[in-house]
């Protein structure tokens, strides 16, 4: 659809049923000239960047002449230089008396373009002030401050194992805004037997940054990878489960399992290349041993393999795509939240396995949004913000302030 | 593993609704008994099979295609091309040749159609709608839209020849045996109930066999056809990753399964199996008919959804697709018995098809 309709979708001007296509584009027409920028009305919204088609949706807003607009994380999709143009509307808003909530967790822009400041922190109220008595610092230390719990296992002495993986000037390009870096000039590397975090808030790329390692040449990046020191690269996810890899991605239900089929299918879902016979047949006796053990070994609550995982709790649920994982037999395991959604019991269990493959010489890394399971669970810390790495922090070093301090790329 | 409370909670048990698709078949097949003297006659049920055989094998097709949650339009028309491909060329390059110059039409075809739906992104109803419309169109123009007839006498005994009935015992032998064989391997795994239906269905085709002297050559193709397409769907790693990308592609593509391959392969076997029934329907009728098989992709369709097949892929068997490939046949022929028109029965067959989705959401709710 058009710039034009997509403004006016829910009150299209009409006479009598048929749409004033004139009338609405001279409408369209003078919203988009009073905020002083530069769209055609009649461009079909495809074909915009997606700053513009942003600019779109708030223009479509304001069609309505609300009293109040929410922009919710309304800039994690655009560059900086797109974010500026928001921030000029904003402001010309602002001047015709429009009440906004901005929410967002990117510091500088509460400085940027916000009076007043509200924190919530895990659903609850922390506090409100105008935001000229505030620094940096204030806001960081309203959004951390919890205790860590008896969840987890207790850490040995680091010792630094053999390389297992190096990442260097790795970068990532966006999927929808392809000239977008989601991850810029990254580098790190992983040893033998450490579980490595990774942390940072929604939108600073620690996602996007496994996942093109882990699918290769299907997401657009560049860098170098090496392999205990071999340089290598990754054409597929075949290739990587080949190369021993292997990630548990953030959503179970969308990307890790066939919620319609059974779960011995499922854990055999990544091994089926490996555990056949008769070129191509599946040996359906080798299938259910597999099965049996994994669901034996990660104590998943069922009394059969042959249930449907869509009948499973979500931390069982969670156990199998795990064990499907572990079946590949990975030296590599990465794990993308591996606790949204699950209760406290499994989630301690899940933090005594990991830490229990890395004593058997599995490298881990940990990506999560959660202060407290990094801090938990990690050996090291690597901070991402905005697509970079801000900070790396060992175990006894790190504490919530620091890692917020990283993240949100603030000073004290 | 220690009696907790959430595992008692999940039950599993032989559930009815599972089987909608056969429970129908049966009801059916009592009502035909009563309706009509003539319908359980071996000679009639030999005729429905036969008149199941070839077009029900493009349905085999077009489950593995719907499993992935796509759809194939083009199978009618690929099928007439076969036949055509076979009729014009079996005189030039001989039988086999000619047969086997259709398959490989129509594995580059299903080729073709795969790579449209993974490497150009063309929805797979747009580009199997267009192969629809361009084979057909081949086949009107390249004959004139007049059948070529076809004179090869063992070309055409394809069509009628009988397979005495010694060898139909032994094929039925090795197929109970296999069957009997997988019951025992599969530990306490599946249900007794499965294989008492499976050797009864095997006893009741060993009376057909005995009571006409041996089988159709086509129906023992259909037979065939259907087994080798449940052994890859069942048993196979291809099956496997068949249901995999229907069931959730993003999934299945992070679990390394190679989803364009999948995608294409299916398109390649629906097409094959199209090219096969146009054969054996051009070595039937002796000819090859350039308006054979016009819409006879919903046929197939309809099929494979009141056989339980989820359109939106992932779901179902082909046991369902057999099953409802003899619900339609059962279903004309009574129909026919009756002296109902041809015209009438296209309105019970849509009658049947909405039915049948609405008794299936409605039950799994």
């Amino acid at each position: 659809m058009t710039v034009a309709e997509n403004i006016f979708l829910s009150q299209m001007p009409h006479n009598y049923g048929i749409v004033n296509y004139n009338k609405m584009r001279e409408k369209a027409l003078a919203m988009i000239k009073e905020l002083e920028i530069e769209i055609n009305p009649d461009a079909v919204i495809r074909d915009l960047t997606v700053s513009k088609r942003q600019i779109v949706e708030i223009i479509k807003g304001l069609s309505k002449n609300p009293q109040v607009l929410i922009f919710d994380e309304a800039t994690s999709s655009l560059t900086e230089s797109e974010v500026e143009i928001l921030f000029g509307i904003i402001k010309k808003l602002k001047e015709k008396k429009v009440t906004m909530i901005f929410v967002t967790h990117k510091l500088d822009e509460i400085f940027e373009c916000c009076d007043h400041v509200v924190i919530l922190k895990d659903g609850k109220f922390i506090l409100e002030k105008p935001v000229q008595e505030m620094v940096k610092a204030d806001i960081i230390r309203g959004m951390v401050g919890r205790e860590l719990s008896e969840l987890y296992p207790p850490k040995q002495k680091y010792e630094c194992g053999e390389e297992v993986l190096r990442v260097e000037d790795w970068t990532v390009y966006d999927g929808v805004n392809k000239e977008k870096e989601v991850v810029k000039n990254v580098a790190f590397e992983l040893h033998a037997g450490e579980i490595l975090g990774i942390y940072g808030l929604v939108g600073a790329g620690r996602t996007e940054l496994i996942q093109s390692i882990f699918e290769g040449k299907e997401i657009k990046s560049k860098g170098r990878l090496y392999l205990k020191k071999q340089e290598f690269q990754i054409r597929n996810v075949a290739d990587a489960i080949e190369k021993k890899m292997a990630l548990v991605t953030e959503d179970r239900k969308k990307t890790g399992l066939v919620l319609c089929m059974n779960i011995k299918n499922n854990i055999a879902l990544a091994s089926l290349n490996s555990r056949t016979i008769l070129k191509g047949a599946v040996d359906q006796d080798k299938e259910n041993k597999a099965a049996d053990d994994t669901i034996a070994q990660l104590k998943v609550k069922v009394p059969s393999s042959s249930y449907l995982v869509s009948q499973l709790s979500g931390g069982n649920q969670q156990k199998v795509v795990l064990g499907k994982w572990l079946l590949t037999q990975p030296e590599i395991l990465i794990l993308d939240e591996p606790t949204r959604g699950i209760d406290v019991g499994t989630k301690a269990e899940i933090y005594r396995m990991l830490r229990e493959f890395a004593k058997n010489g599995m490298s881990v890394i940990v990506v999560s949004g959660e202060m407290p399971e990094i801090l938990g669970i990690s050996d090291r810390i690597l901070v991402m913000q905005e697509g970079k790495i801000t900070g790396t922090l060992y175990a006894e070093e790190a504490s919530e302030i620091l890692l917020a301090q990283y993240a949100l790329g603030g000073t004290t | 593993m220690s009696g907790n409370e959430s595992e008692n909670t999940i039950k599993k048990k032989f559930q009815i609704k599972n089987y909608m698709a056969q429970i129908a078949l049966v009801i059916l097949i009592v009502i035909s008994a009563f309706l009509s003297k003539t319908f359980l006659l071996p000679n009639n049920i030999i005729n429905i099979m036969k008149q199941i055989s070839p077009t029900g094998l493009m349905a085999f097709g077009m489950t593995c295609v719907i499993l992935t949650g796509g759809i194939d339009l083009s199978v009618g028309s690929v099928m007439a091309v076969a036949g055509i491909i076979v009729a014009q060329t079996i005189g030039l390059i001989g039988l086999v040749p000619s047969i086997l110059l259709a398959f490989l039409f129509a594995l580059v075809t299903g080729l073709i159609f795969g790579m449209m739906i993974t490497k150009l992104n063309v929805p797979p109803f747009i580009a199997t709608l267009a192969g629809m419309n361009i084979w057909r169109g081949v086949a009107l123009v390249k004959t004139g839209a007049a059948a070529i007839p076809i004179v090869d006498p063992v070309f055409n005994s394809l069509g009628t020849a009988k397979v005495p009935a010694l060898i139909c015992y032994v094929v039925i032998a090795v197929l109970a045996v296999l069957i009997i064989l997988n019951y025992l391997r599969g530990q306490k795994k599946q249900s007794p109930i499965m294989l008492v239906l499976s050797l009864a269905i095997i006893a009741i085709v060993i009376w057909l066999v005995a009571s006409v002297n041996g089988l159709n050559i086509q129906i023992i193709i259909f037979l065939c056809a259907f087994c080798v397409v449940f052994f890859v769907l069942e048993k196979t790693v291809f099956g496997r990753q068949v249901y995999a990308v229907g069931g959730n592609l993003d999934a299945a593509r992070l679990s390394g399964i190679k989803v364009n391959k999948v995608l294409s392969i299916v398109y390649m076997i629906s097409a094959f199996c199209a090219a096969l029934c146009g054969v054996l329907t051009a070595a039937r009728l002796g000819s090859g008919v350039p308006q054979a098989g016009q819409a006879g992709e919903m046929d197939d369709i309809a099929a494979t959804v009141i056989g339980g097949v989820s359109m939106t892929g992932g779901v179902g068997r082909v046991t369902g697709t057999i099953v409802g490939i003899f619900l339609i046949g059962v279903l004309n022929n009574l129909l026919t018995l009756l002296g109902v028109s041809s015209d009438m029965q296209l309105i019970f067959k849509g009658a049947i098809v909405a039915g049948a989705v609405i008794l299936d959401t409605y039950v799994k709710k």
